[in-house]
């Protein structure tokens, strides 16, 4: 079972590459952090580890419910729905993206860590969304790419305290929160989110 | 119990606050707050001095030298800054520049910023340090964009995505380090001393992919080039006692936390050599920074990457590593983070003056605002290293360290680059403050001398003196313990 929603993670990641639509990125992303929310709440069921049950409950709360609304009314209030000219086009976006899957899987094969694959892919696809994109929003989701997979790093290398935790998700929200709220102010002070314009500088 | 007093102070004066109507108390407030974390840390050093390092809550919390040094350095410059803003936002409120919500909010993420560093440097569980570096991220991004303008903004999301993008690969590089470890379920496997303690049994392997990534990741946020693209516009756009804080402190903070990485990796012989990378990037950081000052027209840009330039010199001299190289590095932290803090603090006087940050537009300042020029003179010696200074002395003992290790042409070209540095701040300077420019001078209305702010100059400078004459047997005592503690 828990192959399946890796697998949904690795497909999801590789389409979300070269999708161009903002609400196509978040429902992508939405997706990916349901999965996370599944593997982590399977491995509370087989593990009966309360630990687990944690994550779950606020992957669910933070990734799959909070994060997504916030993003979609965004994306009404900004009114920006196509990625009109990416700094990387679908094709090359696509290539890179299952190069670095395959190097992922290459370089992970022997170490034994669980998701560690997902976990870069997910990272690599991310910091491509970072860089390929010219909206600010697309960046941002980018972002939040990376950030699930650090929480599937999380899940694979350690275990920290519930504190700890929960501390990491508050400030992912805050920051993510953060990160709107500039994408607002941006809008409004520039007429748009395409982060050309905010290149005026330097010396 | 000390940690509590912090807590403590930050939510009563965030109560205060919020309560308060009148911008000029709440201005007291921040004052008397810093004032009280300073005490609190006075206290510390006291019982440092008794027992070495202090530890509280079971170990969640731990202090020693080098710990000691960021919280001194944290506290004096956020007390100095936070009496500049006394009369900065005070002004900026009444000429109706920002509304005094805005300046509600100002003093909250000022003294969320303040407690986020200290915490920085207290904590003993590296995961709860990187939540608390990341909160400091958090609290001057809306700090940067503070006047709202189109420059600031971009700088704020440059700011946020560079950093948060780096403190994420840092994350990565803690979690994999702590996986090193091996599966130890103990809570205490994220401790620094648990970790130094058991430093032989670490994964050498992962160990080293691990210190790699947390260099990196939080290169970024010290600001060691090439990452260091935020900082020349988050430093110029913030509001110039933010930028004394974040050059002053903020750097040296995300420095520290490398550092204590590589405590842990300075024991285990095979790593030893991983040293290298502060010398890289640090060389890097130098020749980038050097560089770019000759080309620079906008004075806070000037200053900012002055402040990489140093980062770059801290940097290379824990790379050259020995006695001397690590004691002038964090020496060097010291000095840095007053002589910027005055040279930031001026900038932000001079814009108020002149209205503007453009350097060929600021011109005659010994005829216009005489007090600044002999202050900017003075920050401009100490920042560049002449002798009555400490940070003569910390530059020194780095090169001193570089000449008899193995990367004695890193030290050369050090050398030749500090002189280049000195070269820029001459030529700018010297035309700022004795050309005179009959064309661009402003008339004797719009400069205001009489309203800067000179206080915290004076407070600043007699740090400086201070740290260079009177406090050197106390702190060379705390400076060789922390240069021990790097050393393993």
């Amino acid at each position: 079972m828990t192959d399946f929603f890796l697998a949904v993670i690795l497909i999801s990641a590789i389409l979300m590459s070269g999708v161009r639509r903002v609400k196509l990125l978040i429902s992508g992303y939405t997706v990916q952090a349901f999965c996370i929310f599944a593997i982590s709440f399977l491995t509370a069921l087989s593990t009966n580890d309360k630990h687990y049950y944690v994550i779950s409950i606020m992957t669910l709360l933070a990734k799959v419910i909070l994060v997504p609304l916030i993003l979609t009314h965004s994306v009404r209030k900004i009114k920006t729905k196509v990625e009109l000219s990416p700094v990387l086009n679908s094709f090359w976006s696509y290539t890179l993206t299952i190069i670095s899957i395959a190097l992922a899987s290459y370089i992970s094969a022997g170490s034994g860590i669980l998701y560690i694959k997902e976990a870069i892919s997910l990272s690599i696809v991310g910091a491509l969304l970072l860089i390929g994109r010219r909206k600010a929003l697309s960046q941002m989701i980018g972002f939040l790419v990376i950030e699930n997979g650090l929480m599937l790093f999380e899940l694979s290398l350690i275990k920290l305290s519930f504190l700890i935790e929960f501390a990491i998700v508050v400030e992912a929200i805050i920051l993510f929160i953060i990160m709107a709220i500039v994408i607002g102010n941006i809008n409004a002070a520039f007429d748009t989110t395409n982060t050309d314009y905010l290149s005026d500088l330097k010396e | 119990m000390q940690v509590l007093y912090f807590i403590f102070i930050a939510v009563i004066s965030v109560l205060f606050f919020v309560l308060i109507k009148n911008v000029r108390y709440k201005s007291y407030i921040s004052v008397l707050s810093s004032i009280g974390n300073l005490l609190v840390v006075l206290k510390i050093a006291a019982d440092i001095q008794i027992y070495g390092s202090i530890s509280y809550f079971t170990g969640t919390y731990y202090i020693d030298s080098l710990s000691l040094i960021q919280l001194f350095i944290i506290t004096f410059v956020a007390l100095i800054a936070s009496i500049y803003s006394v009369k900065y936002i005070t002004a900026e409120v009444e000429e109706g520049v920002i509304s005094s919500k805005k300046a509600t909010l100002y003093f909250i993420l000022f003294s969320i910023f303040s407690i986020s560093m200290i915490f920085v440097a207290i904590s003993n569980n590296m995961i709860s340090m990187w939540i608390w570096l990341e909160a400091t991220t958090l609290s001057t991004a809306f700090l940067i964009s503070f006047d709202g303008s189109k420059h600031s903004l971009e700088a704020a999301w440059k700011y946020l995505i560079l950093c948060s993008l780096g403190i994420a690969v840092g994350l990565i590089g803690i979690l994999v380090f702590i996986y090193s470890a091996g599966k130890v379920e103990s809570a205490n496997v994220l401790k620094w001393d648990y970790l130094v303690s058991i430093s032989d049994s670490l994964d050498i392997n992962l160990v080293k992919i691990a210190f790699t990534l947390i260099f990196i990741g939080l290169g970024t946020k010290a600001g060691l080039a090439p990452m260091h693209t935020w900082l020349p516009d988050g430093h110029s756009q913030a509001p110039a006692p933010i930028s004394a804080m974040m050059s002053g402190a903020l750097l040296n903070l995300a420095m520290y936390v490398i550092i204590r990485f590589y405590t842990i990796i300075s024991n285990i012989s095979a790593l030893k050599y991983m040293r290298f990378l502060f010398t890289v990037f640090g060389l890097l950081s130098l020749v980038v920074a050097a560089f770019s000052m000759i080309k620079a027209k906008n004075i806070k840009r000037l200053l900012a990457y002055s402040s990489i330039e140093n980062i770059g010199i801290i940097s290379i001299g824990i790379g050259f590593g020995f006695f001397d190289g690590i004691y002038g590095s964090l020496l060097h932290s010291i000095i840095h983070a007053f002589a910027k803090t005055l040279l930031f603090l001026i900038a932000g006087n001079i814009i108020v003056s002149y209205k503007t940050k453009n350097l060929s537009e600021i011109n005659g300042m010994i005829y216009k605002i005489p007090i600044n020029s002999v202050f900017i003179i003075i920050g401009m010696l100490v920042i560049t290293g002449m002798p009555p200074f400490a940070s003569f002395f910390s530059e020194l003992k780095i090169l001193n360290a570089g000449f008899s290790s193995n990367y004695a042409i890193v030290a050369i070209i050090t050398v030749f680059l500090t002189v280049v540095v000195f070269g820029a701040f001459l030529s700018h300077f010297t035309r700022m403050i004795f050309f005179k420019d009959k064309d661009t001078l402003p008339d004797e209305e719009s400069l205001r001398e009489k309203e800067t702010n000179v206080f915290p100059l004076m407070l600043s400078l007699i740090m400086i003196v201070l740290a260079s004459l009177y406090f050197l047997p106390f702190l060379n005592k705390i400076l060789e313990k922390a240069t021990l503690i790097v050393l393993g």
